[in-house]
């Protein structure tokens, strides 16, 4: 019985640290996890044991690692003394990183996105009632998003003449992409 | 909602065309990108700003911006872009 408990802590642990660590979920926070599933332990204790369960992520997520790749680590920090991950806890490990790897690596990867597009319309101005329009004007609006969270948006107005350079642009890009064979 | 809303007429725009091959979130990237340069008209001074695309997120951007250009609603091509006429 008390094993299945540890196991289902664990799980519960991990997937806080899913939650706070990659998907922003501010919620679940160390002291949330501490009063929800770690009360048995010391505070300090606890402290230390998530910092080093959360290295051990850190390590899987950073070098991407596949099943294989993760167990051949995990039963590696097994031997050591003193580590988190004991021989009965990596499959425990190995299970959330199954059901986890890929949000996490989509999730970092699109940190590596300082300025990043989140999302983007195109509007046509032709008429409007308080100002003349001579010709039509295409407003762009741009939201990024920064790897610290910043958000902006950006609304540029493009007349004819700064249209065609952006159509030149794109069709030099998009040469330039098919060179790479993309 | 956005920090910081700005607004203006768009004067230029440059690109970088590159791949990320990694970070320190990730050793192994190896994800390509574009980013647009674009240098705004405000009102007491121009500025730049650059925005970092996905392939995919250029791809449809570049196709929708082609797609107004040849909207019959929107440019007289003769007029305006008279090397453009018969494209």
């Amino acid at each position: 019985m008390d094993d299945i408990g540890e196991e289902k802590k664990l799980q519960g642990l991990l997937n806080g640290i899913f939650k706070r660590d990659y998907q922003g979920q501010e919620e679940y926070n160390d002291d949330f996890l501490y009063e929800q599933l770690y009360q048995n332990l010391d505070r300090k204790e606890f402290d230390d044991f998530i910092r080093k369960l959360r290295g051990i992520v850190n390590s899987m997520a950073n070098t991407n690692m596949d099943q294989d790749q993760a167990e051949t680590f995990l039963k590696a920090q097994a031997k050591k003394r003193g580590g988190v991950i004991t021989s009965d806890r990596v499959e425990v490990v190995l299970k959330f990183w199954r059901n986890h790897k890929e949000k996490i690596h989509s999730q970092i990867i699109s940190r590596t996105n300082w300025n990043g597009l989140t999302k983007w319309k195109l509007d046509i101005n032709s008429y409007s009632s308080t100002k003349i329009i001579n010709q039509p004007v295409a407003v762009l609006q741009f939201d990024t998003k920064s790897d610290n969270n910043q958000k902006e948006t950006l609304r540029v107005e493009i007349d004819g003449k700064a249209m065609h350079n952006v159509l030149e642009q794109l069709d030099n890009i998009e040469d330039q992409l098919q060179k790479l064979g993309n | 909602m956005s920090d910081n809303i700005i607004t203006g007429k768009l004067i230029n725009m440059g690109w970088t065309l590159g791949m990320t091959t990694s970070s320190n979130h990730c050793r192994s990237v190896n994800k390509p990108f574009v980013i647009l340069t674009l240098t705004i008209d405000q009102d007491d001074y121009p500025i730049r700003k650059t925005v970092e695309l996905e392939l995919e997120q250029f791809l449809q951007l570049s196709k929708q911006l082609k797609n107004a250009h040849n909207s019959e609603f929107l440019y007289d091509k003769i007029k305006i872009f008279p090397l453009l006429a018969n494209k």
